[in-house]
């Protein structure tokens, strides 16, 4: 059983971008976390896998706090513990081939302990991911930018992990290309049991690939449950903005007229744009359980 | 309503080493005054290559053929200083990629009132004026406060409606938006959508709409063209082609979206240097019959939409029961 809780802040000049998040991650379990451009999800992401050192707070991997651990043990937990980034183009070496970027992890970690075997790993691996294995001796920019990120991908899984943070995987492909991205990271989810933190602002995207989905907003999750639930009966103003913009942009939703961005000092950070604030909302609102499974922080319930 | 842009038979490609790359291909596309047009298609089907082409801002060795008409003059034909003045005044582009677009040295004020004065011969504290309104009606809160910033501090949604305030400071009667949303997230999208939807109720400005979010282009066009390999393959009124696909290619990729059963096109787009004699979706096409590899289909006219596929020529009548089967295939 994976279990990654989080609790913390993370301060840069007096601004949580990360602000008080608390979360578990069951294993084979996908967690969608959705929000707009810079409230803090990549932040969040690279933070669980320690890229970014946490001001505060726990990330708890298999019953170990991994905040806490030294550098060699890091290296250990790393192992089975993955990330996807967003623009493939910029996480791959331009100047080694392919093979060498998707050997590499197997090379630091010692797993399998031969070249040979990591070379077979590697063609096992493309196979995986549906691409020739001829594409080994080839440069990422001789690939498309599909074909990349199913690059990124067999790196990935080369290690077996347990775990993949997915920070927005799909959002410079195009709609058929993503299709196949997005099928293939569910298939190799499902069969081999991977839990995955899926980070995306499309919540189409989040929808299809999520068991749970986690809300964000402002440094802080506002709605999480259920994807069902969260899709078809939002409970926060800011999640029911954000599916009324997905579900049609013809029926104009009634808060975006005083959508700015614009920070509240206290209170919600949503109190600004919420057709429902009053004075209740200049105070900080936790996540309260609404129904099974289901964690929304507003005082307007 | 008067016809703005008209492009007929236009062919464009690439000399490579290889051997040439045919861009675009039999493009006929009109665009009448207060129109929006969308263009969709995936990564390298030449999207990008028609909208350059109308603003000639190809590379010099590339071979262009046909007729590109804008107000009654060929634009293909015109000097180079003749095109100069129409880019920016009378045509403009929102460029792709907000990051990379905008000068990172000069305060995103200086670039929006350099392009007011120059096309609108605006004096400095005029164009200052202007340059505030603008960004006012785009949403950009505290405009004035935002004249003074660079471009690296702000975020993305906000670059893109600049890049959109730059599009529109010379009043064109047309504006290409190259995926003016891509990468933004709800809320911006709904802004930049909303941007593009009020220009072309004021000002009568014609649109290009190239983007992959269906969803916009639903909302924003009144007509859709679908390119794949260089060819427009189907384009009609942006209800009935989203809703009542015809060709196979459209219905693969409304398919394909996450919202709906994401089913992912199989195979991949074909080699643009030696495309094949017979239809260039063959390989990957659900319909595809044994003549489609030999024959390549034509544009055919059904009742106000076009459609490039043999499965529709072989028929000379539009059959309503071809058109039923089909609506139950997508099944939307």
């Amino acid at each position: 059983m994976i279990k990654t809780y989080y609790t913390g802040h993370f301060r840069k000049q007096q601004f949580n971008a990360v602000d008080g998040v608390s979360f578990s991650i069951a294993s084979g379990e996908t967690l969608g976390l959705i929000g707009e451009s810079g409230c803090g999800k990549s932040t969040l992401g690279r933070m669980l896998m320690q890229l970014i050192p946490p001001t505060s707070g726990q990330v708890i991997f298999k019953g170990q706090d991994i905040t806490r651990v030294r550098r060699n043990e890091l290296k250990q937990v790393r192992k089975s513990m993955q990330i996807v980034f967003q623009s493939p183009q910029s996480a791959l070496n331009p100047y080694i081939r392919v093979m060498d970027s998707v050997c590499e992890p197997m090379q630091v970690q010692g797993y399998p302990n031969n070249n040979k075997e990591h070379f077979q790993q590697a063609i096992k691996l493309m196979e995986t991911v549906g691409l020739d294995p001829k594409h080994l001796y080839r440069y990422p920019r001789e690939l498309s930018g599909g074909q990349i990120q199913r690059v990124a991908l067999a790196r990935v899984l080369s290690l077996q992990p347990e775990l993949i943070i997915a920070d927005e995987p799909t959002s410079m492909l195009d709609v058929s290309v993503q299709a196949h991205v997005l099928q293939l990271l569910r298939d190799i989810k499902n069969n081999q049991g991977i839990a995955c933190l899926f980070i995306s602002h499309d919540l189409d995207v989040v929808q299809c690939m999520s068991d749970r989905i986690a809300v964000m907003y402002r440094g802080q999750i506002v709605e999480l449950g259920n994807a069902e639930e969260i899709t078809r009966h939002p409970r926060h103003p800011y999640t029911q903005l954000l599916v009324d913009l997905f579900t049609s942009l013809e029926s104009k939703p009634a808060t975006i007229n005083s959508y700015k961005n614009q920070c509240s000092a206290t209170g919600c950070s949503f109190y600004p744009f919420c057709p429902r604030g009053d004075k209740d909302c200049l105070k900080q609102p936790d996540l309260r359980e609404v129904g099974a499974g289901h964690f929304v922080s507003c005082f307007k319930i | 309503m008067a016809k703005l842009l008209n492009i007929r038979n236009f062919y464009a490609s690439y000399p490579t080493r290889q051997g040439e790359v045919k861009a675009c291909k039999d493009i006929n596309l009109k665009i009448q005054k207060g129109e929006t047009i969308g263009l969709i298609g995936e990564t390298g089907c030449g999207k990008s290559t028609l909208a350059l082409s109308i603003l000639r801002l190809l590379p010099s060795n590339s071979i262009v053929s046909g007729e590109i008409i804008f107000q009654g003059q060929n634009l293909l034909q015109l000097g180079q200083e003749e095109i100069r003045k129409l880019r920016g005044s009378q045509i403009a582009l929102i460029p792709q990629s907000s990051g990379t677009c905008l000068n990172p040295v000069l305060q995103i004020g200086n670039q929006i009132k350099e392009t007011l004065q120059l096309h609108q011969k605006l004096s400095f504290s005029q164009a200052q004026q202007k340059a505030v309104t603008m960004l006012d009606h785009l949403n950009l809160p505290d405009a004035r406060k935002h004249l003074k910033y660079y471009p690296h501090q702000l975020s993305g949604g906000m670059k893109q409606r600049v890049l959109a305030a730059l599009g529109l400071a010379g009043n064109p009667a047309l504006l290409i938006a190259d995926e003016p949303t891509k990468g933004l997230d709800a809320v911006a999208r709904y802004q930049v959508a909303e941007t593009l939807r009020q220009l072309s109720h004021e000002t009568g400005a014609g649109t290009l709409l190239i983007t992959h979010d269906l969803k916009l282009a639903y909302y924003l066009c009144n007509w859709i063209a679908v390119m794949y390999a260089g060819e427009i393959i189907e384009q009609g009124p942006v209800h009935e082609v989203l809703e009542h696909p015809l060709h196979p290619y459209t219905v693969a990729l409304i398919n394909s979206l996450p919202g709906r059963k994401l089913t992912p096109i199989p195979g991949t787009s074909p080699d643009l240097l030696t495309p094949s004699t017979g239809c260039y979706f063959y390989s990957r096409c659900s319909r595809a019959e044994a003549d489609c590899n030999l024959k390549h289909p034509v544009m055919q006219e059904y009742s106000g939409r076009q459609v490039r596929c043999n499965y529709f020529a072989s028929s000379k009548e539009f059959d309503k029961n071809l058109l039923y089967r089909t609506l139950q295939e997508t099944a939307i």
